[in-house]
């Protein structure tokens, strides 16, 4: 890209919106509202709101950006010009932004993220004309494979993994308040009311407050699931050396990373993946760690992805916990004990509270099936949980309710955390807790390995070369 | 491969603080006692926790405690009961700081707090020569 970039004109519209309603609002009221004593204070808002106007677009006049093989080079400022140089080899990623105003004057906003920038905030940011942006990005990060959608069924699948009631609720309540207050309706009380009412509908045994539980359970729930449904309507992933997402219905994001980048890789699966056999797959790239989750596959299609990316999943020898019948037991005793907790529970709830069984029974259900869970995490630490320091660290475990298999190098790994608590102080084994040094960070638990033998084989891991 | 135990200086620094940070305490709790004698357990209570925290707890911890600084890592044992044990790859470290009380400093030791993405570890006070050792390692 040989020649000079100039920022796109609505760069001047994105710097004054800030500014909008505390200054410019007032000075065109004055401006088209005639002689009025309200607007008197606004009078001194206008020669101010002229200024910002000439300075934003003197702003924008005075911007350019050139790339070339070694450097990107922006030149911005009026009176204080500076110049931000960016090698090309510390650029981790290039995100591309195109949202309904930028698809109407044909602009897009680009952002490079690099190590230095800040959580939230992206890195070095620009305006620039589509066409300049597309050509920037082809520039930096050429991708060559194709780009595939997601089909249908994937993303279904995809939505359902990754919903939740919770993370429903979270999204909902929020936006509802808020648009109650926008609209001066107290829309949150009427909407519970409408919930309550049809709850009443259903004839159940339990009292009325828990079927208007369930039913807000539930649409939140579906809340969730249309929410992820919808991320991943118009994605697009293109798989290489140079890896390029394409994300976003209504804003368009693109973020294209280079292979070579890569921080870590993790494959997880949630409950319902482990089921379908399928999992996600999470890779952190750039200096400081961008995650990006990429749509649900088969394990071995995730790993071949990885692969095309241009990092190794491979393990070398695991460390697992010891192969006997009390390390078992250890394993499985947790959800066994809950279980019997719970049993005892609604039989004593059954001798002294009898009024109170429909409930403890309608609640036993959900913890039941989830100590039964419980105890399926410990199988699985039990069978697959383990950690190998080859030519990178792997790891095998879980973090809540998930499975997790982490692949990272030497130099990416953040902190290991080897917790050894006192009734296992006996058996001589630990927790293993791995960070990765990313900004959204990657963790995982390998349970109940030998501390011994682990840290020996972590301290080899780091002294060599 | 060096390893590095806390010095008695930082056991009797951590002592000294356990007591001043009693004294207010105590002190309410003593002109409580004096109006009313309910407050008579809760005193009793309180000296036992400072006696176990000042004579049991703090000489174990010291005593657990111990920094190995190898060519590209730093390993720190520390805790009594629930036993942690981490490991931090120099490269890891984002930055580091030396910092002190003036009952610190006067004593000659220096804390160090190790900052990584999205981690931190604080180490007790040690001798100023050894910080500024590790601080050499990590920094290399």
């Amino acid at each position: 890209m040989s020649r000079t970039v100039r920022a796109h004109p609505i760069a001047v519209i994105r710097t004054l919106e800030p500014f909008g309603f505390v200054l410019l609002l007032p000075a065109i009221q004055m401006l088209f509202g005639g002689g009025d004593a309200a607007f008197v204070p606004a009078s001194a808002e206008l020669p101010l709101a002229a200024l910002l106007t000439v300075w934003v677009i003197l702003r924008r006049r005075a911007f350019r950006l050139f790339c070339n093989e070694r450097e990107i080079r922006i030149v911005k400022g009026v009176l204080i010009r500076r110049t931000v140089r960016i090698p090309r080899r510390n650029l981790s990623a290039l995100r591309v932004e195109r949202g309904i105003a930028d698809a109407l004057f044909g602009s897009a906003r680009v952002i490079f993220e690099t190590e230095a920038d800040m959580a939230r905030q992206g890195g070095v940011r620009c305006d620039l004309r589509r066409r300049d942006a597309e050509r920037l990005s082809a520039e930096l990060f050429a991708t060559s494979g194709k780009s595939v959608s997601v089909p249908l069924k994937k993303r279904i699948f995809s939505a359902l993994a990754t919903s939740s009631a919770i993370t429903g609720l979270t999204v909902a309540v929020p936006t509802v308040r808020r648009a109650g207050k926008l609209f001066g309706v107290a829309l949150s009380e009427w909407l519970y009311s409408q919930i309550s009412e049809t709850a009443a509908r259903f004839n159940a045994r339990f009292p009325r407050v828990w079927n208007t539980v369930s039913l807000i359970l539930l649409l939140g729930y579906v809340i969730s699931f249309a929410a992820a449904l919808f991320a991943f309507a118009r994605y697009r992933l293109t798989v290489g050396r140079i890896t390029a997402v394409k994300r976003g219905f209504f804003v368009r994001r693109e973020t294209r990373f280079d292979g070579g980048n890569i921080r870590a890789v993790c494959l997880e699966q949630t409950p319902f993946l482990r089921a379908a056999r399928r999992c996600f797959l999470r890779v952190t790239a750039g200096s400081f760690g961008h995650r990006y989750d990429l749509p649900v596959e088969r394990i071995a299609r995730q790993r071949e992805r990885a692969r095309q990316m241009g990092f190794s999943c491979a393990s070398g020898v695991f460390i697992r916990p010891k192969r006997d019948r009390v390390t078992a037991h250890r394993f499985y005793r947790p959800a066994f004990l809950w279980l019997i907790g719970l049993a005892a529970a609604v039989f004593m709830i059954r001798r002294e509270l009898p009024f109170l069984l429909p409930v403890s029974l309608f609640l036993s259900v959900p913890m039941g099936a989830a100590a039964l869970y419980y105890g399926y995490i410990g199988h699985f630490n039990y069978c697959r949980g383990g950690v190998s320091f080859g030519k990178k660290l792997c790891a095998a475990g879980t973090r809540g309710f998930c499975f997790r298999a982490l692949h990272c190098p030497k130099h990416t790994v953040g902190i290991l955390r080897f917790t050894e608590k006192p009734w296992e102080k006996r058996y001589g084994t630990c927790n293993l807790k791995i960070g990765v040094r990313a900004r959204a960070p990657v963790y995982l638990t390998v349970r109940r390995i030998d501390t011994a033998e682990t840290l020996e084989n972590a301290v080899r891991f780091f002294s060599d070369e | 491969m060096r390893e590095n135990r806390l010095p008695k200086k930082s056991l009797r620094l951590w002592q000294t603080r356990c007591g001043l940070i009693a004294v207010f305490p105590f002190t309410a709790f003593l002109i409580g006692t004096f109006r009313n004698a309910v407050c008579v357990l809760p005193l009793i209570c309180f000296i036992a926790v400072v006696l176990w925290t000042a004579f049991f707890y703090l000489p174990r911890y010291c005593a657990v405690f111990s920094l190995e600084i190898g060519k590209q890592y730093l390993l720190v044992r520390r805790g009594v009961w629930f036993r942690h044990c981490d490991l931090i790859p120099f490269p890891a470290t984002v930055y580091t700081a030396a910092f002190s009380t003036p009952l610190a400093r006067r004593m000659g030791l220096s804390a160090l707090s190790f900052k990584m993405i999205r981690g931190w570890l604080i180490l007790p006070e040690m001798r100023r020569d050894t910080v500024s050792e590790l601080l050499a390692e990590v920094h290399r």
